[in-house]
C-alpha cells in the first residue's frame, strides 16, 4: 500500500465520519422533536440524552455493519473511489436537505450515492434494481403509511382511555412517557444507523486492502463511528427538529407519547425482520398518524414536501454520486479525491453560512408555526 | 395490471404484515397499557391532583388500584426491556 493509497484512505474515513456526523443531527429529530414540541424535555436535554442513547446504541450489536449495500449493488465492482463518491452524495443530500429544513432518509442518501458512483464505475448492470426496489423505494411507501395507521390508533386509545383523568397527571404522565419511548428510538437508532458508516468504512478498508474481506469491523471504527454519531446527535439538527415537532400537527404531550411508542415498536420490528424501514419516514409518519388519531388538522402542504423529497432522495444523491465519480476519475483517484473532498467542505460551508441568515436554535425551535410554512425568512421549497 | 403484479414481487407481505401485526400489539398496546396505569394511578389517590397536592383534601386512598397502575407501568417498562434485549438477540 502506498502513501498515495493511503491518504485517499485517510480522506475517506474522514469524509465518511463527516457523513456519519450528518446522519447524528439529521435523525436527532426523530427521537426528541416531539419531546421537544410538547415541553417533555428541554431542546438540549433532549439532545443530550439522544446522544447519550445513540452512543449506547452503537455498540450494542454490529448485525447491520455488514450488510450495507448488500443486494443493491455489485459488491465486487466496489472500489475506494466509489465509496468516497457515495458518501459524498450522502453528505451533500444531508446538509441540503437539513438547509431546508426536511426530515430525509440518510441511509437512502448513502445508498443513492453508491449506486450513482456504481453505475458510472461499472454500470447500470452492476446495479441489483429488484434490491433497490424492495429495499428502498417499497419500504419509503410503506414505512409512513404503518406507522401511521398505528400511531392513529394508539393515539386514539391514549385519549379515549385517559379521558378521566386530571389534565395535570395526564400530561405529566405522558411526558414521563415520552422521555421513556424517545430514548428507546435513539437507542435503535444509533444501533441502526451508526452501523451503517461503520459497515461503509470497513468496505472501504476492504477496498484499500487494509484488511480481509472476512475481517470483522476493527474496533476503531467501531468507536470512531459512534462518537461522530453522537457529536452529531447532540449539535441537534433544528430546523429538521422544529419541521418534525411543530411543522406537521400541533402536537401534545399523548400524541408525542403514542408517536415516539410507535415509532419504536415499528423500526425495532422492522429491524429484527430485517425490513429495512427508514427511521426518519416512521417517525414522521407516526407523528401524522398522531395527529389523525384525534381528528386534528394535519399540515398536508409540509408533509407533501417530505414526501417528494423521500421520493427523489436517491436519483438526486445518485447523480451527486455519480457526478463526484466522474470527475475523480477524471482527474486521478488521489488528486480527485483531494479535489472534491474540498469542493464537498466548501458546498456544506455556503450551506451552513447561508443557514446563519434565519438560525434555528434552541431558544426558538418550539416557535409558533406561521401560516407561510416555519420562521420568517426560513429557506423554503415551495410557499 | 402487469406492472402492479411485477411490482408486487418485490414486496415482503409477510414481514410487512408482522411489523403492522406487532406495532399494534407492541405499540397501541403499550399506549394503551400505559394510559390504564395513568388511569389507575389517577383514581388511587396517591397521585398530586392538578393542584399538585393529594393532602389536605378528603381523598379516598385506594391501594389496589396504585398496585394496578404500578403493574400497568411495568408492563410497558418490560415491552421496552423486550425490544431492547431484541437487538441484543439480533447482534
Amino acid at each position: 500500500m502506498n502513501s498515495s493509497s493511503t491518504l485517499v484512505l485517510i480522506i475517506v474515513v474522514i469524509v465518511g465520519l463527516g457523513f456519519d456526523f450528518t446522519n447524528g443531527f439529521h435523525d436527532a429529530a426523530n427521537a426528541m422533536a416531539t419531546s421537544i414540541a410538547t415541553g417533555a424535555l428541554k431542546p438540549r436535554v433532549a439532545v443530550a440524552i439522544s446522544a447519550a442513547a445513540n452512543l449506547i446504541g452503537a455498540f450494542l450489536s454490529l448485525a447491520v455493519a455488514a450488510t450495507i449495500a448488500k443486494g443493491i449493488v455489485n459488491q465486487d465492482t466496489v472500489t475506494i473511489e466509489v465509496v468516497f463518491a457515495g458518501l459524498a452524495g450522502g453528505v451533500a443530500w444531508n446538509v441540503a436537505t437539513w438547509y431546508f429544513s426536511i426530515p430525509s432518509s440518510s441511509s437512502h442518501a448513502l445508498l443513492g450515492g453508491v449506486i450513482g458512483a456504481t453505475m458510472i464505475h461499472a454500470g447500470a448492470s452492476a446495479v441489483i434494481w429488484s434490491g433497490v426496489a424492495s429495499k428502498v423505494f417499497i419500504p419509503a411507501l410503506f414505512a409512513p403509511t404503518i406507522a401511521c395507521a398505528v400511531a392513529a390508533l394508539a393515539t386514539w386509545l391514549a385519549y379515549r382511555i385517559s379521558r378521566s383523568v386530571d389534565e395535570q397527571t395526564n400530561k405529566t404522565g405522558f411526558r414521563w412517557g415520552q422521555i421513556g419511548t424517545a430514548t428507546l428510538v435513539s437507542l435503535s437508532h444509533g444501533t441502526n444507523d451508526a452501523q451503517k458508516t461503520m459497515g461503509i468504512l470497513t468496505l472501504a478498508l476492504v477496498a484499500n486492502g487494509t484488511i480481509s474481506s472476512d475481517a470483522t469491523t476493527p474496533m476503531w471504527v467501531v468507536i470512531a463511528c459512534a462518537l461522530a454519531i453522537s457529536a452529531g446527535t447532540y449539535i441537534g439538527g433544528w430546523r429538521i427538529i422544529r419541521t418534525l415537532g411543530k411543522g406537521l400537527i400541533e402536537i401534545e404531550s399523548p400524541q408525542g407519547f403514542a408517536a415516539e411508542a410507535t415509532s419504536a415498536a415499528v423500526i425495532l420490528t422492522s429491524s429484527h425482520l430485517g425490513l429495512p424501514l427508514s427511521t426518519t419516514q416512521v417517525c414522521a409518519g407516526s407523528v401524522v398518524g398522531a395527529g389523525l388519531g384525534r381528528a386534528e388538522p394535519v399540515r398536508w402542504g409540509v408533509f407533501g414536501q417530505m414526501a417528494l423529497t423521500w421520493m427523489v432522495t436517491l436519483p438526486a444523491a445518485a447523480m451527486v454520486g455519480a457526478l463526484t465519480y466522474a470527475v475523480v476519475n477524471a482527474i486521478g483517484s488521489t488528486a480527485g479525491v483531494i479535489v472534491m473532498s474540498l469542493v464537498l467542505a466548501a458546498f456544506c460551508g455556503v450551506l451552513y453560512m447561508l443557514s446563519r441568515r434565519s438560525p434555528v436554535d434552541p431558544s426558538n425551535v418550539n416557535a409558533e408555526w406561521d401560516a407561510h410554512g416555519g420562521l420568517s425568512h426560513e429557506p423554503q421549497l415551495a410557499a | 395490471m402487469s406492472t402492479l403484479i411485477a411490482s408486487s414481487a418485490y414486496i415482503n407481505w409477510s414481514s410487512l404484515g408482522t411489523v403492522l401485526l406487532i406495532g399494534i400489539l407492541a405499540g397501541a398496546g403499550a399506549v394503551a397499557l400505559y394510559s390504564l396505569g395513568l388511569v389507575a394511578l389517577s383514581v388511587s389517590g396517591y397521585m398530586p391532583g392538578a393542584d399538585g397536592q393529594t393532602d389536605g383534601r378528603a381523598v379516598k386512598r385506594n391501594p389496589l388500584a396504585l398496585v394496578g397502575g404500578i403493574v400497568c407501568l411495568l408492563g410497558v417498562v418490560g415491552i421496552a426491556v423486550v425490544g431492547i434485549l431484541e437487538i441484543f438477540v439480533k447482534g
